[in-house]
């Protein structure tokens, strides 16, 4: 039996002729940036941890089981199989890796702790105890993120407080930092409950702080030596710090209206306020590790921007930094979603492959595998992405991986709403003193590679949220691949 | 056979009450047979299960009273009166026969008697007649589950060998009586074998109805072994807007899409375990669907909205299946790497500070050392760890296994002491004013200090990855070792504590604090089943703050060995 055509196939039939002019399709995330899930050995809870690089070409990953394993092949996958080495086990959930020397250093939670493989059978078999100088009471929350080396050849800790709320042993709530004589330095307090700590493309140091006490948002934040990060319960440890870093900060209002960080900016001259705030439940709910990527634009064109992983949306997150009247400041934009875990970890190679590894144990991740090990291939393409927000005296300038299309580049095509948080001794905190600016574009360069925004009014301490729905890529005529920015205004330029 | 089933259960109701008196017993008795002799035939059907209610409830009456009030015994009652009881009322058929089945555990004394458990005296038919029969006699309205449904509660409460606590029958009832947030709930079953979920929307699925109670359960699929996936879809209403925490629950995997788009993931194969998102909703309603898959093995599913304090559970099953507490996750025995090697653990451990170290040796001796006092914590015997409660969750430490621990020396390893009085630092702590988000402290807490004269310098394994301690203790450089052996029939520990450098005169190691006493051949007994020898130095005993404790003088570069021997050889 055959069916006679009828109109309706007729009206099917257009579209599907129609549709590839009238609506073509949007690039995708993995048009540009390909995830690829690197199998675990079979049976093994590879809850993963930090990565770290070896130079012999192998990945090192510890796990939130203590773990340390060395991955050949990891770059190759899966042209070649992965060869999964056990260096050491039963660590105390170690969460930083660094190498060194023919060292690998492991940031436990009792201590930093030093590796070598001296027999030679890819097995750790010393284990130097290089600092244990602060404190652990027993409590799940005291977990220690360790960093990588910085310039100066130290590696810094960030210490999470007493459950969530309280510092109950020494250096709870505070950066420390320790240096190739094993000296521990305590750096900065004010610490909440930190999920990472790395540096930027500059060398300078970055923790992620979680929304809760004090921390109206979740946020990556500058620890600038001496610095307050804005929870004073760790502050009862400057009487320790053997003056280190100065005098303990006046404390913050414990009244239960709170206030802001920037009206205590004027009161705490050690307060130093996020860089760049990851507005919570937009963006992410807990931000983890920090990783410049140093690869000269081997991983596409955000070459000396900062990537941090976000470990409940199961994304990673792009920064673009900037120092304004001796601040860092800067936006947040969307970057890459769909891992497999919760984002623990993260590595860029300097060939430009980026390492995630992920658990979702006592937190759940979007992504709801309970563990991933995975790499991050940029294919080659370059999105149409804002590729740098910076602060105007009145307003913003945004440049773009390609010439925007000038006649998208109008008023229309932008919206802004800027907004703070409580600081507060209290969880959290909503969005407050919303200000709903007037957007205009005041000017866009020759080559459509960036664009002036004039902004009414601009708000000193505020998020300012951009949506550039509107704007085209001259070429493709296709819209931003993200089309939103969260520019953190802690200070205005001159 | 009914006759006598009664019988039995008001003579057990009558044997276990101590006040009840020999002729209201008789009574009962007499009355249960000649009821019992009515035919049924000549009822109607609807007629004939009312009627086999109020036979089978002459079982109640003792206690319960014909009336349904409660037989009254003094001040006290017999039992409670079932008029106005939440059990009696609408929909809660169900629960009505998990008491019948299982009966009340006597927890006070507000009633004399326990309400019994009846699951072996009454058959379906007959529970089936009696909740028809009380409910509309006592209840209000008359509930009328077939025999078929009381069949299919009775395998549900299977499992339960007890009877019900009173708090629990209360959670139960108050679950019964919450808000249904979820309308419109229908399920799709799957069969097939995966290990993360599939795509369902590829499937046909082999069965699909609805759950009229707004609950999602597994039960649609009890029936299927090794490997099943289900949906269920239904409305969510929500009347005030707000955040909410979304959660599920499953062994194996899940996930929650709300409104078209997964919100909560808690996919491949796993025990009991649970996933969670903050939302936020607006007032109306939404579309909520889980997704769910079982990969063989034990099975569970509960899903939740956390709305400010108060969870609102959208499933049948509750809580977060084994996950609710630490002690019940399946354990995780830690198992050297290589036969022959020994485990060198970090975690929390009990009885030692958080900076524990447990090793497991492969003789099944087993020891804790304690990098925060630089010393031995305890020894102990047979299996050696289960890591379960740190790797689960958000991780609390293990738990060492095994038998007879035995506590060593507490506290710092070595000290000078200008004389024998002189007591033995314990640990090394100070105190500090803290009371969080407090400008002005009134509390003082106390908390560990490293000591200035000691530094933990880690550890080195051999070729079977038994561990060395290393220390620094002033000038000294220390290390603390533990070897099994064989001493005397008992498979022991040897420690060897070497140290090298220019020691302090009178610096002591202390190696008993619990009462020890030489009981000859060299041996000292430090209580719990344990002796010491030590080699290398003699002992000296004293008794300071009323204890007695057992010191070794340490000389440079000295050499010390322990044996650590218990007085039988391990049970096997």
């Amino acid at each position: 039996m055959t069916q006679p055509f009828s109109f309706s196939h007729l009206i099917l039939l257009t579209v599907a002729l129609a549709s590839p002019l009238l609506f073509a399709e949007e690039p995708k995330e993995s048009d540009f940036y390909t995830i690829t899930q690197i199998p675990t050995p079979d049976g093994e809870i590879v809850e993963g941890g930090a990565i770290e690089l070896l130079p012999d070409g192998k990945v090192a990953v510890c796990t939130r089981r203590g773990q340390i394993w060395t991955i050949e092949n990891a770059f190759e996958y899966p042209d070649k199989e992965t060869k999964w080495t056990l260096f050491a086990e039963y660590l105390h959930e170690p969460l930083g890796l660094a190498w060194k020397d023919g060292w690998l250093y492991a940031v436990q939670r009792p201590e930093v702790t030093r590796m070598k493989d001296e027999d030679g059978d890819g097995r750790a078999d010393i284990f130097e105890t290089v600092s244990d100088d602060w404190g652990i009471s027993g409590n799940y929350h005291e977990y220690n993120f360790g960093s990588r080396f910085d310039k100066e050849g130290d590696l810094w800790t960030a210490l999470c407080l007493t459950g969530s709320f309280s510092s109950e042993t020494l250096f709870r709530g505070w950066v420390l930092r320790i240096n190739e004589d094993g000296e521990m330095i305590p750096t900065a307090s004010g610490v909440r409950s930190p999920g990472g700590i790395g540096f930027n493309a500059e060398g300078d140091v970055f923790y992620t702080d979680n929304q809760g006490a004090w921390n109206g948002s979740s946020s990556l934040k500058w620890v600038k030596p001496g610095s307050f990060q804005g929870n004073p319960n760790g502050n009862i440890w400057y009487e320790y710090a053997d003056g280190a870093i100065g005098d303990r900060p006046v404390e913050p209002p414990y009244s239960d209206d709170g206030s802001r960080t920037i009206t205590e900016r004027e009161n705490i001259p050690e307060l130093i306020p996020p860089a760049v705030i990851l507005p919570h439940q937009k963006v992410g709910n807990s931000p983890t590790v920090i990783e410049p990527d140093m690869s000269g634009g081997k991983f596409g064109p955000f070459a000396g921007q900062v990537f941090v992983g976000e470990q409940t949306h199961s994304k990673v997150h792009r920064i673009f930094l900037e120092k304004v009247n001796g601040l860092y400041q800067g936006a947040m934009f969307p970057f890459l979603e769909g891992f497999q875990s919760g984002n623990i970890g993260l590595r860029i190679s300097e060939d430009g492959k980026l390492f995630t590894s992920g658990s979702n144990r006592g937190w759940g991740a979007r992504g709801g595998k309970p563990h991933a090990f995975e790499r991050v291939d940029w294919t080659g393409k370059v999105p149409f992405e804002i590729h740098e927000m910076r602060a105007l005296p009145d307003g913003f300038e945004l440049t773009f991986t390609k010439p925007v299309d000038p006649a998208s580049a109008v008023d229309a095509s932008f919206r802004m709403e800027a907004y703070t948080y409580i600081y507060q001794k209290a969880y959290g905190s909503p969005e407050v003193d919303q200000v709903k600016p007037t957007v205009t574009v005041a000017s866009v360069s020759d080559d459509g590679r960036s664009l002036k925004l004039k902004v009414e009014p601009l708000t000193k301490g505020h998020v300012h949220e951009l949506h550039a729905g509107g704007l085209k890529a001259k070429e493709s005529g296709n819209g931003l691949l993200h089309k939103d920015a969260y520019y953190t205004l802690n200070e205005i330029p001159e | 056979m009914e006759l006598l089933s009664a019988e039995v259960i008001a003579l057990t109701s009558s044997l276990t009450s101590s006040t009840l008196n020999a002729s209201p017993r008789m009574k009962i008795k007499y009355l249960l047979l000649q009821v019992a002799m009515i035919p049924l035939s000549i009822f109607a059907q609807e007629d004939k299960i009312l009627e086999l209610g109020k036979l089978t409830f002459q079982s109640c009456v003792a206690c319960h009273g014909a009336d349904g009030k409660g037989v009254k015994a003094g001040d006290l009652q017999m039992a409670p009166t079932l008029h106005g009881s939440a059990f009696m009322k609408d929909g809660n058929a169900d629960l009505l026969t998990a008491i019948i089945l299982k009966g009340i555990l006597k927890e006070d004394n507000k009633y004399i008697q326990a309400m019994l458990a009846l699951e072996a005296a009454l058959n379906d038919e007959q529970i089936a007649a009696l909740i028809a029969y009380t409910t509309g006699e006592f209840g209000g309205k008359r509930q009328s589950p077939t025999a078929n449904d009381v069949a299919r509660w009775r395998k549900d409460y299977a499992s339960r060998t007890s009877p019900w606590k009173r708090a629990q029958l209360q959670e139960m009832i108050d679950a019964a009586s919450e808000p249904r947030l979820l309308t419109d709930l229908t399920y799709s079953v799957y069969k097939g074998k995966w290990e993360e979920l599939p795509d369902f929307s590829k499937l046909n699925p082999v069965k699909t109805g609805e759950l009229k109670d707004g609950l999602i359960t597994l039960e649609p699929a009890k029936d299927l072994k090794g490997g099943f996936g289900m949906v269920f879809e239904g409305t969510l209403s929500i009347e005030k807007a707000g955040k909410f925490i979304f959660s599920i629950t499953s062994d194996d995997g899940s996930a929650i899409a709300l409104n078209g788009e997964t919100l909560v993931g808690n996919d491949g194969i796993h025990p009991a375990k649970t996933a969670r998102m903050p939302h936020e909703l607006e007032v109306g309603t939404h579309t909520y669907k889980v997704l769910y898959f079982d990969g063989g093995g034990q099975r569970f599913l509960s899903a939740g909205i956390r709305m400010g304090k108060e969870t609102v559970w959208l499933s049948k099953e509750r809580g977060e299946g084994k996950t609710k507490k630490n002690e019940s996750y399946d354990p995780i025995l830690l198992t050297a790497h290589k036969p022959g090697e020994a485990i060198v653990h970090r975690a929390f451990l009990p009885d030692a500070r958080p900076r524990a170290i447990g090793v497991g040796y492969p003789e099944a001796v087993n020891l804790v050392w304690d990098a925060d006092t630089l010393n031995l914590a305890y020894v102990y015997r047979g299996d050696f760890m289960d890591a379960s409660p740190h790797w689960n969750g958000r991780g609390s430490g293990s738990t060492p296994l095994g038998t007879d621990r035995v506590k060593t020396a507490q506290g710092l390893p070595l000290q000078v002491l200008e004389s024998l009085d002189e007591p033995w630092e314990p640990f090394s702590e100070a105190t500090i004013q803290y009371q969080r988000d407090t400008p002005n402290p009134e509390k003082e807490i106390t908390f560990n200090l490293k000591h200035p004269d000691y530094q933990f310098r880690g550890y080195r394994l051999d070729a079977k990855r038994f561990p060395t301690f290393r220390y620094d203790y002033r000038n000294l450089r220390v290390t603390d070792r533990f070897d099994p052996a064989e001493v005397d029939g008992v498979m022991s520990i040897v420690r060897t504590l070497n140290v090298e450098g220019e020691a302090d005169e009178n610096l002591y190691l202390r190696l008993a604090d619990t009462g020890s006493q030489e009981v000859g051949d060299g041996w000292i007994d430090v209580g719990s089943n344990l002796k010491l020898k030590i080699e290398g130095a003699g002992p000296v005993h004293r008794k300071v703050d009323g204890k007695r404790e057992t010191l070794v003088p340490v000389s440079s570069d000295a050499t010390i060995t322990v044996i650590y021997r218990w007085n039988t050889p391990a049970k096997s």
